[in-house]
């Protein structure tokens, strides 16, 4: 490593006061000042930044871990420790997801989940978000709707499934309801969280300006709930994948949930805990979706 | 530090500004202010001075038309006040910009939202505001990447733009460093001295009010009433130099006293209350 000195910088300082200008001129001696500066190699800098960037302490701590994990599945389950006497080894596993991830099967399991994903989801937003802002923008209204918003909300979405079965005659209905009524509530309570919790200068200065109610609605109120709306969002989204599930589980017809609870009973146990980690991984994928679409969203939130 | 000429009240005449015998109190009877009456003469820089939680943001609050008093009126040009308007601007003291905006559009913001065309002339006014208070440059970027001084100067002129007939301030240099206050206060008394707005300035700094202010009215400790009200014959443009000068001290020997006394009772008060 080669010791680089610095030449002596000339710098001029400024200072503003009372409209005068004064301008200050020394020689400030930062090699001295910062004990000297170090070059690198090209090679160093590629080590620094990409290899040690990559696996650093912290990173192979955090990969052990996992590593950790695997190691003690297959202890307890190839030594048959209760109650892990019945579980399949992760090679079992492993084996079964080779074989069974490239199958058409596997494909139209995930499309089916993650279409109904969608569409309840979105008609949760489409509904969700719309009913939070107005209820926190307007005391009339939300006088009109929280009331059995809150009668509603603290009935377990799970409970739902045997009314929307008989609601809805076909099956990909009552499980899209599903899917929408988990979503909806965190929704609109974050949303409606997040307008009441907007600091009443920005809408008091809006006034102010000359703002009529839209300017406010979609100006100040759209924009400053944002952020809980996103949360409100991932929490929805973390709903909706439970509900989904459980709504195939029960009512079937393709999808991960139907495919997991199948295994079951046909005794393909390594099937069972392959179908678990394909549902977390695809909420995984969506909640990473989300995240992604919340910094384009928000720009102003993302820029340091 | 010179600033260009910019003409920003063209047209428009300062308002005046005025409250009858108010009597305001929020929640549960908690009194804020206890008959106060005053007048803000057209084109003055008027300072309010008054021990912290006396009522000053009430006030400012009751002008701008955010609340109203339980008895008296304010009124603005012999009219009384309606409702929030774009003829009396408040400035609040943690910055009230829209954190979604850039600076541009939250320069413009007000124009935008009254239907004005915000081509042409409104852009100009809008590019010499920006160049005014040192801002050009930064017109792409957001509230929370500008410094606590640059926000400041940003509401400002997001105020400015709208022309109006009276600033309303309340705290606006609250919680900036001793050196950006100063350079903030320069910026005041300047556009103050080129445009004439009248100003309503809260502040809880005293050598601030007489620094800046023609007049300042000093507040009782809460229920808030007008203790006394200090002329300030300072000469203008106002320099910094002044602050030295034997009529400078002496003013603000005066407000002491007459702050003093307040801050006591409002410190006692509160030490009381929390026995």
């Amino acid at each position: 490593m080669a010791q680089v000195t610095i030449p002596k910088v000339e710098a001029s300082i400024e200072v503003c006061h009372s409209g005068k200008t004064i301008t200050e001129s020394r020689q400030i001696d930062w090699a001295s000042r910062i004990g000297g500066y170090t070059e690198y190699s090209a090679f160093q800098k590629f080590w620094r930044r990409s290899v040690r960037g990559t696996f650093n302490f912290s990173n192979l701590r955090r990969i052990l871990s996992l590593v950790i994990i695997v190691f003690l599945w297959q202890v307890v389950t190839a030594y048959q420790i209760p109650p892990f006497t019945r579980v399949p080894t992760p090679a079992e596993v492993w084996k079964d997801a080779v074989a069974f991830i490239p199958t058409m099967h596997c494909l139209k399991c995930v499309v089916f989940s993650m279409g109904r994903i969608y569409l309840g989801f979105m008609v949760a937003c489409i509904i969700g978000i719309p009913l939070g802002l107005f209820m926190g923008w307007n005391r009339i209204f939300k006088n009109f709707t929280f009331p059995t918003f809150e009668c509603l909300r603290p009935i377990p979405v799970i409970s739902w499934i045997p009314l929307s079965v008989i609601m809805f005659p076909q099956t990909e209905h009552s499980i899209v309801f599903l899917v929408f009524l988990g979503a909806f509530y965190p929704i609109v309570l974050n949303t409606l969280l997040g307008v009441e919790s907007l600091r009443s200068d920005y809408i008091q200065g809006a006034l102010s300006l000359g703002s009529k109610p839209r300017h406010i609605f979609f100006d100040i109120i759209l924009p400053g709930a944002l952020p809980s709306i996103f949360t409100g969002m991932t929490v929805g989204m973390g709903l909706a994948w439970v509900m989904v599930v459980a709504a195939e589980m029960v009512a079937g017809g393709y999808g991960l949930g139907y495919m997991t609870w199948e295994s079951y009973i046909l005794i393909n146990y390594p099937r069972i805990i392959l179908g678990m980690l394909i549902i977390g991984a695809c909420g995984y994928l969506s909640s990473t979706i989300l995240r992604y679409l919340a910094t384009k969203a928000m720009p102003w939130r993302s820029l340091f | 530090m010179n600033l260009p000429a910019t003409n920003t009240v063209e047209g428009v005449k300062p308002g005046e500004m005025e409250m009858r015998g108010c009597y305001y109190s929020f929640g549960k009877g908690k009194e804020v202010l206890d008959n106060v009456s005053f007048k803000v003469e057209k084109g003055s820089f008027t300072c309010f001075c008054g021990p912290s939680g006396c009522g000053k943001s009430s006030i400012i609050n009751l002008l701008a038309g955010y609340a109203v008093p339980d008895i008296g009126e304010c009124l603005i040009d012999g009219m009384p006040v309606q409702g929030p308007g774009a003829d009396r601007l408040v400035v609040f003291q943690e910055t009230a910009l829209l954190p979604w905006m850039t600076l541009w559009e939250n320069t413009l913001y007000g124009p935008k939202v009254q239907g004005k065309d915000l081509m042409g002339e409104v852009a100009d006014r809008a590019e010499a505001l920006i160049n005014m208070v040192g801002l050009t440059g930064f017109e792409e970027k957001y509230p929370s990447q500008l410094s606590g001084g640059m926000q400041r100067r940003a509401e400002l002129i997001r105020a400015l733009i709208n022309q109006p007939k009276v600033l309303l301030m309340d705290e606006p240099f609250r919680g900036l460093d001793a050196m950006t206050r100063g350079i903030m206060q320069e910026y005041i008394i300047k556009l103050f001295e080129e445009t004439g707005t009248t100003i309503l300035f809260v502040t809880a700094e005293l050598e601030e009010a007489i620094f800046l202010g023609d007049v300042a009215y000093f507040l009782t400790a809460g229920p808030a009433t007008v203790k006394k009200k200090l002329l300030i014959d300072l000469p203008r443009p106002r320099k910094f130099e002044h602050t030295t000068t034997l009529n400078f001290v002496a003013l603000q020997r005066e407000a002491i006293e007459t702050v003093e006394e307040e801050a006591q009772k409002a410190f006692s008060t509160c030490v009381l209350k929390a026995k």
